[in-house]
């Protein structure tokens, strides 16, 4: 009987008009190349967050790419990333890396070294001809030294200060986050093509991919809001969403067990009243929902970046291009149900923990009081970090912009990484 | 593979400067690739689309994406397989999603033939178009493509049972939508 149903759908199909299309996709795939107008030199060993995820078990290498059949599959690839080190925290680094959002678009970073500023072009699309900017999610190494994206192409990684990144997992269909192991080697990031979600983890340095199944549903809004990080001292993966609870495994996806991630906070835990009045709806308030930036090494300590209200139409990717920082407003130990505080800072201003090292030590960042900014600038970030105790042994006010030549003032807001 | 994916990094000259020493020779042989193969490529995006503008649009982007992998893809032997793998995935991207909703443009793309039922063959896409883009797809290559249950997954990049999940839900949500086709989807 589909043989009807077959000869319907040719019929309809029939007669749609050829196009010349050989020009225009010539064209298009020439735009669509990674161009990078300038080359900085970056210094760098590893510090900050861990971050990124992962799952159970796996088909190799391929993933979403055409496959040997069709011909085009990709080999593990080797990109020119750099593995940084796990050590102590004793000093903040030098060197801050921020998505730059200053040049009319995001697709450049900004290393800022003391007084000394200096621009790095990304090398992803951008639409110059005054339509929609398709912005690209980037997300730059702990160290400091690389970054991944994901373009419509899939996820690619290198140097940031390459001419142009390596393509290691083609898909279309990538969702969630990127993220980094702390030590800069590994990155994880979903993929949506599937009923359910599956986490592409990589080999940053020799590109090699594992396609890791989950059953956390891809139909429906949760599946943006997938955690999948590695542990602080990067030997334990993480996965999981609100509603569907976390797990814990291996650092390959292996062995995994149910992840106690703890209770979130009623809003009122961390939100001012006037922010719950104003930007909450009735009930929203006591219907938290998180995504885990951080677990520290002994998996206790879990950093929970809490929102309230409606996901629907909420896109992570989206969220990134739009300047929003990695980070979490929730530190909890789980052992006591206790959340980590910072007294020094707390009600100064808002404040994110921004970094979770292997030995406890933690990188806050406030945004301070308006008062200490210059005239007509209200966004003074601080810095801060503290050692496992709890007590401050460094601290930075960041720079709010610099001139960039003739392209004028870049401020610098959202803080991707750190080098030493 | 390799050689291709190494000139993708750092071999300090830009992708926009390797486009433009393209020969002329791997020009002319893109475009018969395309003149040979847009037409079926464009019945399958008109299906997936419902509109003959963003079906080309569709295609386009896949063709250009192929024409960016041209060298690695040992020119028109498998570039068919890939370039059709890439508007698939296309099509359930939600990054594309996000800025092409779905639409059925009313006109018949051509003018229909005698004993034609056209009404039906518009009813049946309204309904096609209802589906979710990832059932839509599997419809799409299993009724007009004719693909296997195998072809199909490795054309989507997911297993065989979720390409048999996706057909069946695919079906019985047109047979809701459309009652009209129910004895043509049993």
């Amino acid at each position: 009987m589909t043989d009807e149903f077959r000869e319907l759908l040719h019929r309809r199909a029939d007669g749609v008009k050829s196009a010349p299309l050989a020009e225009p996709a010539m064209t298009a795939g020439r735009r669509l190349g990674y161009v990078r107008d300038s080359v900085a030199g970056v210094a760098a060993v590893a510090v900050a967050a861990g971050l990124v995820g992962g799952y159970l078990v796996l088909d190799p290498a391929t993933g979403g790419a055409p496959t040997a059949e069709d011909g085009a599959v990709l080999p593990a690839v080797p990109t020119d990333a750099v593995a940084g080190e796990i050590g102590r925290w004793t000093a903040l680094p030098e060197t801050l890396v921020y998505g730059n959002n200053g040049l009319g678009s995001d697709q450049a970073a900004s290393l800022v070294t003391g007084d000394t500023y200096e621009t790095l072009p990304l090398p992803y699309f951008t639409d110059d001809d005054g339509g929609d900017v398709e912005h690209t999610p980037w997300f730059v190494s702990p160290n400091g030294m690389n970054v991944a994206s994901a373009t419509e192409e899939g996820l690619s990684i290198g140097r940031l200060d390459a001419e142009a990144d390596t393509l290691v997992h083609e898909s279309a269909t990538l969702c969630g986050l990127i993220n980094w192991s702390p030590d800069s080697s590994r990155v994880v990031v979903s993929d949506c093509a599937g009923d359910t979600v599956d986490l592409i983890l990589v080999d940053a340095v020799s590109g090699a991919v594992n396609r890791l199944a989950t059953d956390l549903p891809v139909e429906g809004e949760d599946s943006d809001w997938v955690t999948a990080i590695w542990n602080a001292d990067g030997s334990r993966l993480i996965w999981g969403n609100t509603p569907l609870g976390f797990t814990i495994a291996d650092a390959d996806g292996s062995d995994p067990e149910p992840f106690d991630a703890g209770v979130l906070p009623n809003a009122a835990e961390i939100l001012d009243q006037h922010t719950i009045d104003t930007k909450l709806l009735p009930g929203e308030a006591e219907n938290p929902r998180t995504r885990i930036t951080a677990v520290s090494a002994d998996g206790n300590l879990v950093c929970h970046d809490v929102t309230y209200g409606d996901p629907t139409g909420y896109h992570a990717m989206d969220r990134v291009s739009g300047h929003i920082e990695p980070g979490c407003n929730y530190l909890l130990d789980v052992s006591t149900g206790q959340r980590i505080e910072f007294p020094e800072v707390d009600g100064e201003g808002y404040t994110k923990i921004v970094g979770l090292s292997a030995f406890g030590e933690v990188i806050t960042r406030t945004l301070t009081d308006p008062a200490d900014s210059g005239p007509g600038y209200g966004t003074v970030y601080r810095t801060d970090l503290w050692n496992a105790e709890g007590e401050k042994i460094d601290s930075l006010v960041e720079p709010q912009y610099y001139e960039d030549g003739g392209k004028g003032r870049v401020m610098l807001n959202v803080l991707w990484g750190y080098t030493s | 593979m390799s050689q291709a994916l190494e000139a993708r990094t750092r071999d300090g000259v830009p992708m926009t400067s390797q486009a433009r020493t393209a020969t002329a020779g791997r020009r002319a042989e893109f475009s018969a690739f395309v003149s040979a193969h847009s037409p079926s490529l464009l019945r399958a995006a008109f299906l997936l689309t419902g509109d003959q503008h963003l079906a080309e649009d569709l295609v386009q982007d896949a063709l250009a994406r192929t024409y960016r992998a041209w060298n690695r893809l040992d020119r028109a032997g498998n570039a068919a397989a890939y370039t059709r793998k890439v508007m698939y995935h296309l099509q359930v991207s939600w990054w594309r999603r996000r800025k092409v909703a779905e639409t059925l443009t009313d006109a018949v793309p051509h003018r229909a033939a005698r004993g034609r039922d056209v009404a039906l063959e518009v009813t049946m896409h309204h309904a096609l178009l209802k589906l979710t883009p990832a059932q839509r797809a599997a419809i799409v290559l299993r009724f007009f493509e004719d693909r296997t249950e195998v072809e199909t997954a490795r054309i989507l990049g997911c297993s065989q049972s979720t390409v048999k999940t996706r057909t069946r839900r695919g079906l019985e949500k047109l047979r809701g939508l459309a009652p009209e086709l129910e004895g043509m989807l049993s």
